[in-house]
């Protein structure tokens, strides 16, 4: 699923266009890798779209800070030799708002076939 | 791997850029590692210092400011959803008893004698100010045993904001020498006595609030206060 949302962001190719699809994304791969770390996010996605799509460091840590603060995310610290890594995690509320965001996702990729594409809708 | 020179330098470069906050300090220097060693591994010639540039570059123009501004939006609003948590946790079953509680024995004082009313209030009061300062002052001194500077110190601003009405539009009436002719209404006692108790709710928030900081920043960061 986050595969081929990230695929059919990167196919738009503007920044702009999925500035504000980056939220969902983010839950959307907690969500299937469990745990992650800052800098593992912003590679996972350049690697599941293939350089395409690249997060940049000045919007995705404010976005996790935020929901951290908004109760969706939850923090963990592991010592990992000479520097301590912060992983992040969906609580409870965050896995309820995957499900809730995965079809607001599937709905607007949906509208945006309609509308670019009407064949394939 | 970066050595431990290296990292402690990525501290330093942190701190020269203005993040001053250690929580931002550790996620930042994890980032900036694992971008430098990506880069130094693909490019075997590249120094640590050229690759450190390189990284820096990558977060625009700003830097690091719009992540170290947002952190501390965040870290606010995450104190201020915690109090009032805290603070409507208090009107719950049965905790509410002890509201319940409080504003029956302040009008039944209110009733037996207006005078040690007023002055239950203004002790209570006084009381509370004295419980905030000291209870900020323990967090503050904590913190300044590290060396560090954490978020949660930021608390201190945040107590004056909401005793702030309390203070200077209730506190002030008790003195006034009519306040006795004034509150001689069984519903201006109530509202007196429901203020007084919703204050003192306020207060055992708040306390919640910083040692729930406190033990958090313990949890997370137990190499740090360990020693203290």
């Amino acid at each position: 699923m986050i595969h081929k949302i990230l695929m059919y962001i990167c196919s738009m190719k503007k920044s702009s266009l999925y500035k504000g699809l980056l939220e969902p994304i983010i839950i959307q791969l907690l969500k299937d890798n469990g745990r992650m770390y800052g800098f593992e996010i912003t590679q996972k996605v350049k690697m599941l779209t293939k350089n395409e799509l690249q997060i940049t460091e000045g919007a995705l840590y404010p976005l996790l800070h935020r929901l951290e603060a908004e109760g969706l995310l939850e923090v963990s610290m592991e010592n990992i030799g000479n520097r301590i890594r912060k992983y992040y995690s969906l609580t409870k509320a965050g896995k309820k708002e995957t499900v809730g965001s995965k079809k607001e996702i599937q709905s607007f990729v949906e509208t945006l076939q309609i509308l670019f594409n009407p064949k394939l809708a | 791997m970066l050595s431990n020179e290296q990292i402690e330098s990525l501290f330093i470069f942190c701190e020269k850029h203005f993040v001053k906050y250690y929580e931002v300090q550790l996620e930042l220097v994890d980032h900036l590692a694992n971008a430098v060693e990506t880069k130094m591994d693909k490019d075997h010639k590249l120094t640590f210092e050229k690759a450190l540039e390189e990284v820096h570059r990558d977060f625009g123009v700003m830097g690091f400011a719009p992540l170290v501004s947002e952190k501390q939006i965040a870290a606010e609003e995450q104190s201020r959803k915690l109090f009032w948590k805290l603070f409507k946790d208090q009107f719950r079953w049965p905790k509410i008893l002890g509201f319940l509680v409080l504003t029956v024995a302040m009008f039944t004082i209110s009733k037996f004698d207006l005078s040690i009313f007023k002055w239950s209030f203004v002790s209570i009061m006084i009381a509370g100010c004295i419980i905030e300062i000291y209870s900020v002052l323990k967090i503050h001194i904590l913190l300044a045993q590290t060396g560090k500077k954490f978020l949660p110190g930021k608390i201190s601003e945040f107590v004056p904001c909401i005793f702030f009405p309390f203070y200077v539009f209730y506190f002030p009436s008790f003195l006034d020498k009519n306040f006795l002719s004034a509150v001689n209404s069984t519903s201006s006692t109530l509202f007196y006595s429901i203020l007084l108790s919703i204050f003192i709710i306020m207060i055992i928030a708040i306390l919640q609030t910083i040692s729930s900081a406190k033990r958090s920043l313990i949890k997370s960061f137990p190499e740090v206060f360990s020693v203290t």
